[in-house]
Formats: C-alpha cells, sequence, structure tokens
C-alpha cells in the first residue's frame, strides 16, 4: 500500500499534533516518532513540517513552548518541549468530532458504510 | 554538524521576522535536525550518509521556508522586510560597530562614532543636494534659509556625534558588565549604572544642540517664523528620560545581534 504523504495530510496537521500532545508533553522530535508510531510506518512526512504547525498551534494558544534546561557542560542547541493547554484539549476534542463526521460521509459517500440518518 | 547548520540557516535568513523568532526556529530546527543526524548515524555510523539522510528527510529548504515564514504575524512580516539596497551599509557598520571585549572603549567609540560620521555625512550630502535647487533657482530669501538649515543640521549631527562617542563609552562598559554567565547582580547593578549615565550623557547632547543650533528660522514670506529650538525644548525630558532605556537595548540587543551573526549569518551558504 502507497504510504501517506505530506501532501495528503495538508489540513489535519494541526489535529494530528495536538493529539500526539494529548498524552504527555514532548518536543519537536519526539512529537514527529509519536506520529510515526500511530500511523504505523504508513506516515510518510518531511520532518521540517512539524515545525510550522507547532508555531501555528502555539500562537493559537492551543499548546505551549518551553525550553528544556540543558545540563551543565553539554553544548548544542537546546530543545522545545510542548504540551496541550486546556483551549488546545478542547479543540483537539472539536477535531475529533469533526473527524468521526468526516469519515462517516466521506464512507457513505465512497459506499464503504450504509447511509445512517 | 556545519551542514546542518547551512541547511538550517537556508531555511531560517531569508524569513521576514524579529531576530527573536528566528533564533527559536534555528535553534530548535538545529535540535532536531542532530538528533534525526544521531538517529541515522547509529544505523552504519557513515556520517555523510547520514548527513543526507537527515537533510532528505527534513525536507526542501524553499518549502519550509515558505510554511515558516507563513507562521509569523503579517504585522511582523512588513516590519522586517528587507531592502537590499542598505545591505552594504549594514556589511559596513557590522564590521565598523564590531565589539570585541578584548578592545578598548576607546576604541570601540572612535570606530561606532567614525561609522555615525560616515553615515551621517551621507544624509547631510543628500540634504545638501536637495536644498541645491532652492538655493540656485530662488530669488533673495532663499540664501539665509540654506545657510541657516545647514547651521541647524551641522548642529545637530554634531551633538548626535558627541552623544554617540560617550554613548558607546558607556555601552562597552555595559556590556563588559553583562558579559560574565551566569549574571550576578553586583554585575546587573554595574550595567544599571553604565545605563543610568545615559542621563548625563544625554543632557550633554542637549545642552550642546541648544548652544550650537541656530533659533529662528528666517522668515520665508511670513508663512514660517518660528524657533526650532523652542519646539524642542518639550521632547527634552522624554529624551532625558528614555537615554537609558535606549543604551540598555543597543548594549543587549546589540550584542545578541553580534553574536547571532558569527554563529549563524557568516555562514556561507551555496544555493
Amino acid at each position: 500500500m502507497e504510504k501517506i504523504n505530506g501532501d495528503t495530510l495538508r489540513g489535519h496537521l494541526d489535529a494530528m499534533v495536538l493529539a500526539a500532545l494529548s498524552t504527555s508533553e514532548a518536543h519537536g522530535y519526539e512529537i514527529m516518532r509519536r506520529l510515526e508510531g500511530r500511523g504505523c510506518g504508513m506516515l510518510e512526512l518531511k520532518e521540517g513540517t512539524l515545525y510550522p504547525a507547532l508555531y501555528r498551534l502555539e500562537e493559537a494558544g492551543h499548546i505551549r513552548g518551553r525550553w528544556e534546561d540543558k545540563p551543565p557542560g553539554i553544548r548544542g542547541p537546546r530543545r522545545r518541549t510542548y504540551r496541550l493547554t486546556s483551549k488546545g484539549r478542547r479543540q483537539l476534542v472539536q477535531q475529533q468530532e469533526k473527524w468521526r463526521e468526516f469519515v462517516r460521509v466521506v464512507g457513505q459517500l465512497m459506499g464503504a458504510e450504509p447511509c445512517v440518518s | 554538524m556545519r551542514e546542518l547548520k547551512k541547511q538550517v540557516e537556508r531555511v531560517v535568513r531569508p524569513i521576514r521576522a524579529v531576530g527573536h523568532r528566528k533564533d527559536r526556529m534555528r535553534e530548535e530546527l538545529l535540535a532536531h535536525l542532530t538528533a534525526t543526524y544521531d538517529e541515522e548515524l547509529e544505523r552504519d555510523g557513515d556520517e555523510p550518509a547520514a548527513v543526507a539522510r537527515a537533510l532528505q528527510r527534513f525536507g526542501d529548504p524553499s518549502d519550509l521556508r515558505l510554511e515558516l515564514q507563513a507562521s509569523v504575524p503579517l504585522l511582523e512580516r512588513v516590519l522586517c522586510v528587507r531592502f537590499p539596497c542598505l545591505e552594504w551599509y549594514v556589511a559596513i557598520e557590522r564590521r565598523a560597530c564590531k565589539w570585541n571585549p578584548e578592545d578598548s572603549g576607546l576604541r570601540y567609540a572612535s570606530r561606532v562614532t567614525g561609522a555615525a560620521i560616515v553615515f551621517w555625512i551621507g544624509w547631510a550630502l543628500l540634504g545638501i543636494a536637495s536644498t541645491l535647487p532652492i538655493a540656485l533657482f530662488r530669488p533673495a530669501p532663499a540664501g539665509p534659509i540654506v545657510i541657516w538649515g545647514a547651521h541647524f543640521l551641522g548642529a545637530f549631527i554634531g551633538s548626535l556625534l558627541v552623544g554617540c562617542f560617550l554613548g558607546s563609552l558607556c555601552i562597552d562598559r555595559f556590556r563588559r558588565a553583562i558579559l560574565p554567565r551566569p549574571l550576578q547582580t553586583k554585575d546587573a547593578l554595574r550595567a544599571a549604572g553604565w545605563c543610568a549615565l545615559a542621563v548625563p550623557v544625554a543632557v550633554v547632547v542637549a545642552i550642546l544642540f541648544r548652544a550650537l543650533a541656530p533659533g529662528w528660522l528666517p522668515s520665508m514670506g511670513h508663512r514660517l517664523n518660528v524657533d526650532l529650538i523652542e519646539c524642542f525644548l518639550p521632547l527634552f525630558w522624554p529624551f532625558v528620560a528614555a537615554s537609558p532605556f535606549f543604551f540598555a537595548i543597543v548594549g543587549a540587543f546589540g550584542l545578541a545581534e553580534q553574536k547571532r551573526y558569527e554563529e549563524w549569518g557568516s555562514l556561507v551558504l551555496d544555493e
């Protein structure tokens, strides 16, 4: 089966990031690993594209980031850890409901599910 | 590691955003790329192949740049628009105003003032060039106005240059105070003290300007006949009050900008 790439996921990435953060806080690299894990190896996402989504979500107040402290003597770039805010949790619930509705309607349209009114 | 930094810089450098935001992007993207590189290196230990795979996984820089640019608020994007015609001046200024803790404060202040003289001479020449047609083609009252304008401009630039020299001496001291990490209370107090010196510097500049500048603007057929020094007086206290903050901002942000340039801006990108 063909992998699901970034173009197919466009528009859903923000909600997927919120879902990845719903269990616990994480930095960008860890979020990407969680998405890959949940995607069962079927995701083909360019890793850099995660960051615009993180900045959008932070700007909207759905997530909050903080820089990780580096142990003394360790050099190199710091990582930024993100966690869901209460506004983000509400947004995630809304997005999940919308997604279920979308799957149901498109499933009916594609003939995969019987029409339920 | 250098290749990873270059890739990050390819993405971030052209983005129109404030330095602080771009620094955050740089650090975060580099942390991610470094983690990806480490993961790839663990596979077979081949460094060049690990770099290539990490960059491939990261994505195309120009696509990522567009997406990151779109995540910057509109107002910030507008305010941070780049003017290619000013790049040469920024390069000269960056070289002339480079602060080095091993350099003496006097040398730093002289270099900054020299750069300011070049900058203001440019503006003065522009001013003279724009008033020349008035002087050449207008009848009698034009001459005194041009002389008055040159006198006023000279006084303004002269007092600013004195302020620039004295201010640079204080900023040099301020930067030396904030350099040690972690910052101790006594260093912070010393830095605040050097900022507070901006008040006497501002007073000296204002007095100098008052002494040098001509007062009344010659009448232009009764249309403009005002004492410009009187117009400047209400600005005196705000000018004095704002000067310590100005010193602190130039001292701290200028140093941050210099560090940023040394770490990222000086990277040569082969697109």
